[in-house]
């Protein structure tokens, strides 16, 4: 197997995926070194995260033909990052994940450049986000996931049929762990599921009726929630509880020890404890090697076209012999985030009590006693009370004024709809537009930069 | 680059924000959160929630209350403020949907049963249907306060952690502990270790730590799985591999730098994997991996456990002889282009601790003993007093009932859909008032009644193994599988030892607990049999009757309805004689084809190799040749295995030659990732370890072309591992 001829080259095996023509690859995959060039010097990657998943995502992408990197991330070092966020070392603990991150790939894989921000994803800019051409998720909260995907969401515009327009479609790659199990996926806001379609995937919290802590506790995580969520306060009026404070911590376990006592029940630890409290996930570093490495093949598949992309959704399960499961899922064509929502042509001399009551005769609507919502902004509230009557003298005003005089945009609306007699509440996306206002400002935006 | 990448990069740096400043961070969680888990309204105005501070995703509210006004929910959690700015994390979403309401299948199907419970859509779409059911919001006015806590996941170990400080070698690298010492209690030295041991506990641990790996061949799929290992804290790694770094490795290989080219792969490698913990004792080995099974095959037998990347067919077979007489683990890891394959190769991988993810409870509601008949008995589902009636845990209510049942109908529980629907009634008729949660958790869990008595088929037929029929040579888990098989003869009456741990549910504290220790006594009780029996069988066949430790027992016991065996078997029979109907199925399967098209192919190219001195693609400028040589190969190859009727796709064909051998980061990181993920298993799962997983994946083939079909091969495909 004489390799004489080969000059020695850097991309050596990426060449081979980079630069040769297959069968079985994606639509628009245009093979050569221009690709690979273009890779380099076009796509913008944000990693956001630079934990467990984060870290792997970064050596992932470098190493897979990208040279222009981002990374958030808002924490520190800590200790136990340690048995898997392998850009971290010791004496790194208390320093920002996104700044060691970024430093240590960049030490390792030269001519790759990483700019790490240490801030909150709110803290950016929305036009921070708008910059990149692909978003990786390497996250462990949904929050953080909501947020940056109704972001990105946010940036869609639509023609008139209701389609996302091309252009304002920003592909993001997702993943997640837990223990042995994870899930890696693809979302082409607009075009397959967002975040917000399926959330119901993610499995809710597990929540303890306050009566039972109170009254009836029956195991170890009771007793714990008892110190933690009522007995400090009781004892600490006004301090608030830190979860990193590890005096707090041990002052909640020896509380819960106290009470499981008192009730005979088995099974308090300090480890317990710190699990409850914290809401501690488990994690392993071969996971999170998988799980992003899995997003970033599909990174470098959205980029390049180079292989054919996951639609749209795997699970990998390594907790019971090895399980993978890829599901086509669909877009839930009334979300909130990711749909058009209900186009409503209206006059900018409408009121806001019209407009309520316009929305009930909406024939796609039906929406009764709806409160009004514009940009986080309560614009009427039916309830409660407390509200009603701060909002209420809104209702007079014109709409088209108490939306900051803007042509169009988003509200969203609650209200009820009747169907076969039962009552139910619904929310609502509508896309406003101002009838004969700033219609040329308006196409400017439409027709993309 | 593509149009789509070009058009993405160039689509507005600095478009105007249109329509989502609406949305805080943590408002459609709250939805969510709302929506599936809190008993309100299924939709909730975005509004309403808003109507109280925002807050950053990293500190949600402790707390959130849902007053329902009218049919209009709202959540003014936030008006207090956060209660415990904490990070409500999340996690892989729920791969494996169960609706509680309604668990379809309680007890696993013996098969595959994660495959079977993930995939369908059909079941997920019966869960959302099912909470949209179940959530609609009461009629009544109700203030809920519900209170945030934690998705446990596994706990392992409860007792509490104790840790040798004084091991000198952990010192440096997992040190950076709070340590309280008030009462010499809790003491949590492995704080770096924290994330993994509410996985695998203390055990697992020290298992992990006790094993010697040896890598072969340390390109990105070799580096990548010892990267994951070293960071677990394995004790020791040794790096085996005779090439110099090159150019090209740097572009795939995290662990080399430029500092590195000319020097020796191996130290490289291995210099970069110490730095990540100091705890692993970690040496190399300049040496190419085929000249050592060649002439040195001793060699292997000082480790536990061998990872061999990137071999070809004929070193497979050899290493894996000469690690099966030896007694070592072996676990091949092949990154080839966009597919990989990881297989483990081990005589017998017994495990006592498989905590498979759904398992129905050990409750005997429909065999209840004599002390959990009494307990029942001297409760009164008739009582007049509300907060009494509404606390009576759920497993009283069912053992009643089942007993009354069974009275009533000859002994027999209900079996047809017409009885089960009709005790489900009885309970129901129960209440007294529609709050009563302990009611609904019995007509939830009357499944629970309906499953059969006695052992499951899996474990009957592990206690009908052969190796069950023990000798002096025999393993502390067979001779405890004997003493097993006597005592569901005997003392157990048909059953397997009590587990004796309770699920949660409503009750009173006294009354649960009451029903904690009934459940605890009688599963000491077990174990003092079983334990009984253990040291007899041991003193007759010629052992040490104290030789099991009384915790392994206890284990055993605890576990014994969910023990698991696996046996491997050699790669020279799976080459050899290939479970053909198998193949032959999934080769025309659409789901699979391209996977075992993937799996031929793989073996292909090393005949290929064998044949012509590189791998079909390797060097530009010969594709087309090579492509119809390798199909040759390959036809040659289905002809021997005596696969007939089926051709694989030219597609395919040109694919694996478009790879030309090249071993990618991204797919080397997720075979080494699954390599990695492997060996933890099956390096804990040692009989001496209580703490350990199922490490049933005994080859896995996949490739990352998810757009195209199933990724991976169910094991029974490829060979017939298990036998
Ligand atoms: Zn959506």
């Amino acid at each position: 197997m004489a390799d004489t001829a080969v000059q020695p080259s850097r991309s050596r095996d990426l060449d081979k995926l980079l630069l040769r023509p297959g069968n079985l690859v994606g639509p628009s995959f245009e093979p050569g070194p221009e690709l690979r060039e273009d890779l380099k010097e076009y796509a913008k990657v944000l990693v956001v995260g630079a934990g467990g998943l984060g870290c792997e995502l970064l050596k992932d992408l470098a190493l897979s033909g990208f040279r222009e990197l981002e990374v958030i991330d808002m924490d520190r070092i800590e200790v136990s990052n340690l048995n898997r966020q392998f850009l971290f070392r010791l004496e790194d603990v208390g320093k920002p994940k996104a700044e060691v991150a970024a430093k240590r790939v960049m030490e390792r894989v030269s001519g790759v450049n990483i700019v790490p921000h240490f801030c909150r994803i709110e803290d950016k800019e929305l036009s921070f986000f708008s910059n990149f051409s692909i978003i990786a998720l390497g996250l462990d909260s949904i929050e953080a996931r909501s947020y940056i995907n109704a972001v990105v969401c946010g940036f869609l515009e639509y023609d008139s049929d209701d389609n996302p327009l091309e252009e304002t479609v920003k592909p993001m790659v997702d993943g997640g762990t837990e223990g042995f199990k994870g899930h890696a996926r693809v979302i082409m806001p607009g075009l397959t599921p967002c975040f917000e379609c399926t959330i119901w995937l993610f499995p809710p919290q597990v929540k303890f009726p306050l009566c039972t802590l109170a009254e009836t506790p029956r195991t170890a995580a009771h007793c714990i929630e008892y110190a933690h969520l009522i007995k400090w306060d009781e004892v600490h009026s006004g301090k608030a509880f830190d979860p990193d404070d590890p005096k707090h911590m041990k002052w909640v376990y020896d509380e819960a020890v106290k009470r499981a006592e008192l009730f005979g029940i088995p099974g308090v630890t300090y480890s317990l404890t710190q699990g409850v409290v914290k809401n501690i996930i488990p994690a392993i570093a071969s996971t999170n090697a998988i799980i992003s490495a899995a997003c970033a093949m599909e990174t470098l598949k959205i980029a390049s076209g180079c292989s054919k992309t996951l639609s749209n959704y795997l699970t990998y399960n390594g907790a019971e012999g090895l399980h993978t499961k890829v599901t086509e899922f669909v877009k839930d064509k009334d979300c909130l985030v990711c749909g058009p929502g209900v186009l409503v042509e209206l006059d900018s001399s409408l009121t806001l009590e019209k407009f309520i009551s316009l929305l009930e005769e909406h024939p796609k609507l039906q929406l009764s006693k709806a409160s009004i919502t514009h940009r986080g902004k309560n614009l009427y509230m039916q309830a409660p009370p407390v509200l009603e009557e701060m909002t209420r003298s809104n209702l007079s005003q014109p709409l088209f004024e108490l939306m900051g005089k803007i042509s169009k945009d988003v509200v969203h609306a609650t209200g009820t709809v009747k169907k076969n007699d039962t009552k139910t509440s619904s929310l609502r996306k509508l896309r406003v537009v101002f009838k004969g206002v700033d219609e040329v400002a308006d196409m400017d935006t439409a027709g993309g930069a | 680059m593509n149009r789509r990448t070009r058009s993405l990069h160039r689509s507005s740096p600095n478009r105007a924000e249109p329509f989502l400043k609406y949305l805080k961070p943590g408002a459609l969680a709250q939805i969510r959160d709302s929506r599936i888990s809190a008993r309100s309204h299924r939709f909730l105005s975005i509004a309403q929630i808003r109507s109280s501070p925002p807050s950053s995703p990293s500190s949600t509210p402790g707390q959130s209350t849902v007053i329902a006004m009218d049919g209009f929910p709202c959540f003014s959690g936030r008006m207090f403020g956060p209660r415990c700015p904490q990070r409500k994390k999340l996690v892989a979403s729920k791969s494996v949907l169960f609706p509680s309401q309604n668990p379809s299948s309680p007890v696993l199907d013996a098969a595959d049963p994660i495959i079977d419970v993930f995939s369908s859509r059909d079941r997920l779409t019966e869960f959302q249907i099912d909470s949209t059911n179940t959530n609609t919001l009461p009629a009544s006015k109700v203030s809920l306060l519900m209170l945030y806590t934690t998705t446990l996941v596994c706990f392992a170990a409860p007792s509490r952690v104790v840790l040798p400080l004084a091991d000198p070698d952990s010192i440096n690298g997992g040190s950076t502990s709070q340590i309280f010492t008030s009462e010499s209690e809790m003491v949590e030295p492995k704080t770096k270790y924290d994330r993994q041991l509410r996985i695998w506990g203390e055990q697992g641990q020290t298992a992990l730590e006790k094993a010697s790996i040896c890598l072969l061949n340390c390109g990105p799929t070799g580096s990548e799985t010892l990267k994951n290992l070293v960071l677990g804290g394995v004790g020791s790694i040794t790096v085996v591999d005779g090439s110099k770094v090159e150019v090209g490795d740097l572009g795939n290989n995290f662990m080399v730098d430029e500092s590195c080219v000319g020097q020796s792969k191996a130290k490289s490698v291995c210099a970069f994997l110490q730095e990540l913990n100091d705890a692993v004792k970690a040496k190399f080995i300049e040496e190419y991996p085929e000249a050592l099974i060649e002439t040195n095959p001793s060699f292997f037998s000082q480790f536990t456990l061998v990872v061999a990347t990137q071999l070809v067919e004929d070193s497979m077979i050899k290493l894996d002889r000469i690690c099966r007489e030896a007694n070592v683990m072996l676990v091949f890891a092949r990154s080839y282009g966009l597919t990989g394959l990881v297989r483990i190769s081990v005589k017998e991988h017994t495990i006592i601790e498989s905590k498979p993810d759904h398992f129905l409870d050990d409750l005997r509601l429909n065999n209840p003993w004599p002390e959990l008949k009494r307990f029942a008995e001297s409760i009164d589902l008739d009582v007049l007093d509300p907060v009494v009636h509404k606390h009576i845990p759920y497993v009283v209510i069912l053992v009643k009932m089942a007993l009354e049942w069974a009275n009533k109908h000859g002994g027999s529980l209900p079996s047809t859909r017409e009885e089960k629907k009709e005790f489900k009634e009885l309970l129901k008729a129960k209440m007294t008032a529609a709050d009563e949660d302990n009611y609904k958790e019995a007509i939830e869990a009357s499944f629970k009644v309906f499953a059969p008595r006695g052992i499951s088929s899996d474990l009957r037929q592990i206690i009908d193994d052969k190796s069950a029929e023990v000798n002096i040579n025999s393993s502390d888990f067979w001779v405890m599988v004997a003493a097993l098989k006597e005592f569901i003869k005997n003392e157990g009456g048909g059953e397997a030892p009590l587990e004796g741990s309770i699920p949660d549910m409503t009750s009173s504290t006294e009354c649960y607990v009451n029903l904690q220790n009934i459940y605890l006594a009688k599963a000491e009780a077990d174990f003092l049999a079983i334990e009984q029996r253990v040291r007899n069988i041991l003193k007759k066949i010629g052992k040490d009757p104290s030789s099991i430790s009384k915790a392994i027992i206890k284990s055993f016991c605890k576990n014994s309805r969910k023990l698991r065996i696996c046996r491997y078997r050699l790669i020279e029979d799976e080459f050899n004689s290939p479970l053909l109907s198998e193949l032959q199925k999934y080769i025309t399967d659409e789901d699979y084809s391209v996977a075992v098209g993937f799996y031929i192919l793989l073996r292909a190219v090393d005949r290929f190799a064998a044949n012509y001195n590189s791998f079909p693609g390797q060097f530009d400028g010969a594709m087309d040749e090579d492509i119809s040589r390798l199909k040759t190969t390959a036809v040659g190859l289905l002809g021997d295995l005596g696969v007939n009727g089926s051709t694989l796709t030219e597609d395919l064909i040109s694919e694996i030659c478009r790879y030309g051998a090249a071993e990618l980061h991204v797919v080397a990181a997720f075979v080494g990732g699954i390599a990695s993920q492997e060996v933890i298993k099956i390096s804990s799962g040692d009989l001496s370890f209580s703490k350990a997983w199922i490490g049933g994946s005994s080859q896995l083939f996949c490739h990352l072309i998810w757009g195209l079909s199933k990724a991976f091969l169910p094991h029974a495909v490829v060979a017939g591992i298990r036998q």
